[in-house]
């Protein structure tokens, strides 16, 4: 037995030893660097660009919108976003000239004698300036897309409701802090093809995008994933635009190009995770019921759409939070701002949406003083309920378990009356989440993608998968090799992969979503499933046997014969099943599990195939002098479904509880006119070692019955509960609530100040 | 894409040889742990044609005590090994602690008390890239003739961020420096000037080599602590030193408070021996003297902590230090 078993990372000794190649690892003789000339206004026509004397032009190669043959976007949802700005510019840093050289420091001088002018216009810098739409700059209303889910009769509910409790929650940015900054590498072949490699997470959305660009077809553009060295979202769709460039210059000054973002470049280009105003209204009986609920989201898009409409459709699916409400409105909105465009970040949308719903039930709970966990007990979803896109949970629903086990493991009810004597100026607090999140892609996405994967037997008698799948640190070659392990009974180490090239492997759809695990795991598993079958039947012919009648046992093909067994090794099964074909491959492709249904327009039915539960408590001490806080220890229970690897699950859950207590008290982005003040590791604050204490990860499996071998998708659902529960910790310790992250020690100063005025 | 300036590392050996490579070369930035200088070489913050590199001079390294003449440090002597020193421990409490508090380990064992007292002051206007700083029309401080900080205002207001400083002024430390004219010793507190530019009295031919704390203030208590937002690698964004001593009948002999991080320079604060010493030590003097410290700190919005904050923890701090230093 592989699956369930922590087998070692498949490619963690390369990494461990600096084997592993990452894109700036490459180097070619002939090859140029690329630099990027940036905006360094928010709103602006541009009126000239000026190529200062002192520099010697003739030695670099320049390239603007103009050198694009084809269509000058980054092809995604609308296609609003320019690959290079031509006359207008919508946000500082938005791209507008690029710069080839054979060397980074001429690049660099040049991109230096390089004077742009503009005439400037306003600016809509905040969610509130950009839904005034006195400054349009998209469309009428600066609304790049609004959704509306309505279930019950809500304002009927508000007038029978026995207490309403109304908040508005504050998030701001979030930057995805990948240790490996954006690369890529891009070489136009004499015949036309163009060939990219590098940092990513999706090698066809890149390959899309240069297919879009240079209108070109697709076996004309090859993308090849290079050791990656993690992505959280942040290498989703953007590493379309560095290959775009560098493309664009490669094809212009004949060389290879090579653009590998430095940190405070990669800080200031790429995409974050959009600041959100949540308001939530929620009418309650007096002991707690809900009865009716109105929430209402707006997301800061910024200049351009990017994956805005899906991030936004994730954070209202998301918005009550894992509860039953029988009368329930939800509004969302993501607004056009003259920032840079926010995109993919792990969570997408619900670390927002469950910072304030989590909030949002400690107020209740204050305001009705019923403890936070009786209140989530009356309210919880069960197996059976309807969440509110209408969808009824039939299975692998591990609401109960994670909450009572992450009660019992923290010891939560006793730390929590029990609390140590107040010595000095310390004050200790304990909260508590409760959250969930759906797996694979919204609605009916999966059923649009069609994931495919395939598995091939190799001349040396093993296995090799073929997967658009993208190792990015999280563990998907790991897994991947158990699972196909397992139904052949192999071991992973005899499993191996083809390299992850658009010119080689299927297109598996993105690894985002939680999908990776869950959904292509799923593929991966039915591929080796039909290899087995199939290897199964060539030597049943062979050995004149049933083809059900062979096991695939301990790296050997079993059966019986004559009440004999006879076994001969998988290689040597292989090696015949290829005799006549030469080789032998299968691939699958996903399906959606029976009876799902889903409305994009009235935005109802099915919405994830199942969804991954899990609650957090996190213990806190505040120091009252300072207002600084001293997070103790974390506990966290996660149903997920199943644990190929558990230390992989788990190394999943601390690493995002990691980055939610992060966004909960350290990451802001600081803004000035549209610019970024702190773009540097010295002052975008993100935990130390230090920083952060014990954590006790317990996994709950309950087996999600079309996932592999039960697994759920549980890659961003610890991105979403830690924020909540270290505020109400820190609520629980010095009794003011606050509603703004993160909650650094001013903001908390700042509460205190306000329930003192109150009181 | 950030690359490094081009320049020539020069590399005594001597104290000697140092002097004369600095009056044989012009435009020369003295390098020692690097830590620092290194990413403002990146930023283009400074574009010396040569650097002189001042780790390979053994007089400058070593920490020397006697109960006569006090301690001598080499200006070039690491951080980690000031703060792992059991002298300095026992009877500079003050300063092991600051310097145990610098950055994380990995810098502390390449930054050198020299360079820390030497640091460049930061702001969040001036410690970026040349291609950020070009986006805001540059700052007084570089490059530029605006303040993004106090606009209008023709004053540098980029805070000075050293840990050991203020440690080294609570302590009454002097330091040595040398040139082609011979050496000259300076009180510390003579050696800042509260300005974001100057920063401090140093000319450039000119290498910090030593730095001398009395043996009058050995063996008194003493006591560091600095804001910051993580527990390590963070520069201050306030910070307070306090040392002192009581006789046996209880009364304060000495105390001395000195902040950093939230002036343009580290500064002792004015008044506190006088205020405290022949006096019993009270929550009411204590409470005074972090007045007194909060008043002498004027942050400005250079960092992205706000100034009531940094300046009501400057009180805290000293408050904290006392009630330490001073408890029976």
């Amino acid at each position: 037995m592989t699956v369930g078993q922590s087998v070692n990372r498949k490619e963690g000794r390369d990494k461990v030893t600096g084997a592993a190649k990452y894109v700036d690892d490459y180097h070619f003789q002939d090859i140029w660097y690329g630099k990027t000339v940036r905006s360094t206004v928010a709103h602006a026509q541009i009126t000239g660009i000026e190529f200062l004397a002192g520099f010697d032009w003739s030695t670099v190669v320049l390239a603007d919108y103009r050198d694009i043959t084809s269509r000058n976007i980054v092809a995604l949802i609308y296609d609003d976003q320019p690959l290079l700005a031509e006359s207008l510019v919508r946000h500082v840093y938005e791209p507008i000239l690029l710069i080839a050289a054979p060397t980074k420091e001429l690049a660099e001088l040049a991109a230096k004698h390089v004077h742009i002018t503009y005439k400037k216009l306003p600016a809509v810098l905040t969610i509130e300036d950009s839904l005034s739409a006195e400054q349009k700059i998209f469309g009428d209303d600066n609304v790049f897309k609004s959704y509306t889910v309505t279930r019950g009769n809500v304002e009927d509910a508000f007038q029978s409701a026995e207490v309403v409790v109304e908040e508005t929650y504050h998030v701001g940015h979030q930057e995805q802090l990948y240790i490996e900054t954006n690369g890529i590498i891009a070489t136009a072949k004499s015949d036309g093809t163009i060939l990219i490699q590098g940092s990513m997470q999706c090698p066809y959305y890149v390959h899309r995008a240069i297919k879009e660009l240079f209108g070109l077809p697709d076996e004309k553009v090859v993308v090849v994933q290079n050791v990656t060295g993690g992505g959280f979202g942040g290498k989703e769709e953007f590493p379309s635009v560095v290959a775009g460039h560098a493309a664009l210059l490669a094809k212009k000054c004949g060389h290879p190009v090579k653009i590998v973002y430095e940190r405070g470049e990669d800080f200031v280009a790429s995409t974050k995770r959009h600041p959100a105003v949540i308001r939530h209204r929620t009418g309650l009986t007096r002991d707690g019921r809900l009865i009716a609920a109105e929430i209402d989201l707006t997301f800061d898009g910024g200049a351009y759409c990017t994956l805005s409409p899906v991030v936004l459709s994730r954070g209202v699916i998301h918005a009550l939070g894992p509860y039953k409400c029988p009368n329930i409105r939800v509004t969302g909105k993501v607004v056009a701002t003259n920032t840079p465009p926010n995109g993919a970040f792990r969570g997408f949308g619900v670390p927002q949406a469950c910072f304030a719903s989590e909030m949002h039930m400690e107020n209740i709970s204050r305001k009705l003083d019923i403890s936070p966990v009786e209140l989530r007990r009356k309210n919880m979803l069960h197996q059976g309920d309807y969440t509110l896109t209408g969808q009824q949970l039939t299975y692998s629903v591990g609401t109960q378990q994670v909450l009572d086990a992450v009660l019992e493991r923290s010891d939560y009810l006793a730390r929590r009356s029990h609390k140590q004597p107040e010595l000095s100026n310390k004050r200790y607090g304990i909260g508590l989440s409760f959250y969930y999140h759906g797996g694979g892609f919204t609605g009916s996405g999966e059923e649009k993608i069609k994931g495919q994967a395939a598995v091939e037997l190799t001349a040396e008698g093993t296995v090799r998968i073929l997967t658009a799948s993208t190792e990015i640190g999280q563990g998907t070659r790991t897994i991947f090799s158990q699972i196909v392990a397992q139904e052949l009974g192999l071991r992973p180490e005899d499993v191996e992969f083809e390299e992850n090239d658009t010119s080689k492997v299927p297109d598996s759809g993105p690894t985002v979503a939680s999908r990776t695990c869950m959904v292509v795991g799923r593929v991966v598993q039915m591929a080796a499933a039909s290899l087995k079958e199939e290897m199964a039947k060539r030597i049943a012919s062979l050995a004149q046997c049933q083809a059900s009648e062979i096991q695939f046992e301990g790296r050997h093909l079993l059966w019986q014969k004559d009440g004999e067994i006879i076994s001969v090794s998988f290689a040597e099964a292989a090696e015949r099943c290829m005799s006549r074909t030469g080789f032998l491959k299968t691939t699958a492709q996903y399906s959606s599990p029976p009876g799902i249904k889903w409305d994009d327009v009235t935005y109802s039915g099915d919405a994830y195939p199942v969804y991954a539960y899990a609650a957090d408590v996190v213990e806190v001490e505040v120091d009252m002098d300072t207002f600084e806080v001293k997070i103790l220890k974390v506990t966290t229970a996660t149903d997920v479904g199943k644990a190929i690897n558990p230390t992989l699950a788990e190394g999943q859950i601390e690493g995002g509880t990691v980055q939610a207590l992060g966004y909960g008290l350290f990451e802001e982005v600081a803004w000035k006119d549209g610019k970024i003040l702190n773009n540097r590791l010295t002052n975008y604050i993100i935990p130390t070692s230090l920083d952060i204490p014990d954590m006790e990860t317990v996994l709950i499996e309950n087996p999600y019955p079309y996932g592999p071998y039960g697994a759920k998708g549980i890659g961003e659902l610890p991105m979403d509960g830690g924020a909540p529960a270290l505020v109400a910790a820190i609520a629980d310790a010095v009794g003011a609530v606050v509603t703004e992250i993160p909650a650094t020690p001013e903001r908390i100063m700042e509460a205190m100040e306000k329930l003192a005025v109150e009181a | 894409m950030i690359t490094m300036p081009s320049f020539r590392v020069l590399q005594p050996k001597t104290e000697a040889e140092a002097i004369e490579m600095l009056a044989a070369h012009d435009d020369v930035r003295i390098l020692a742990g690097s830590t620092d200088i290194v990413i403002n070489l990146r930023n283009k913050l400074l574009s010396p044609k040569y650097a002189l590199d001042v780790t390979k001079i053994a007089s400058m390294h070593g920490i020397d005590y006697s109960e006569t003449e006090g301690l001598c440090i080499g200006a070039a002597t690491t951080l980690s090994e000031i703060a792992e020193n059991p002298t300095i421990r026992t009877r500079y409490e003050a300063l092991a602690k600051a310097a145990g508090l610098v950055a994380g380990p990995n810098i502390r064992n390449m930054a050198t008390l020299g360079g820390n007292i030497c640091l460049d002051t930061r702001c969040q206007w001036y410690n970026q890239s040349y291609f950020w700083r070009k986006s805001c029309n540059f700052c007084l401080k570089k490059d530029g003739d605006i303040c993004h900080v106090a606009p209008g205002g023709s004053y540098c207001w980029a805070a000075y961020s050293g840990d050991t400083a203020p440690a080294l002024l609570a302590l009454g430390a002097s330091i040595k420096i040398v040139s082609a004219l011979g050496e000259r010793v300076v009180d510390l507190k003579d050696f800042f000037v509260l300005d974001g530019i100057k920063k401090y009295n140093l000319a450039p031919n000119e290498i910090v080599t030593e730095i001398h704390i009395p043996a009058k203030s050995a063996n008194q208590r003493g006591f560091y602590k600095k804001l910051r937002i993580r527990d390590s690698v963070d520069y201050p964004l306030a910070g307070a030193a306090v040392v002192g001593r009581l006789d046996k009948q209880g009364r304060c002999t000495n105390a001395q408070v000195a902040i950093t991080a939230v002036n343009p320079a580290p500064l002792i604060v004015k008044g506190v021996e006088e205020l405290m010493v022949d006096r019993e030590p009270s929550e009411e003097l204590f409470e005074k003297v972090a007045d007194m410290a909060r008043k002498t700190a004027k942050p400005m919005k250079t960092s992205l902590s706000t100034m009531p904050y940094r300046r009501h923890m400057i009180g805290v701090f000293v408050k904290q230090g006392l009630s330490e230093i001073f408890a029976n």
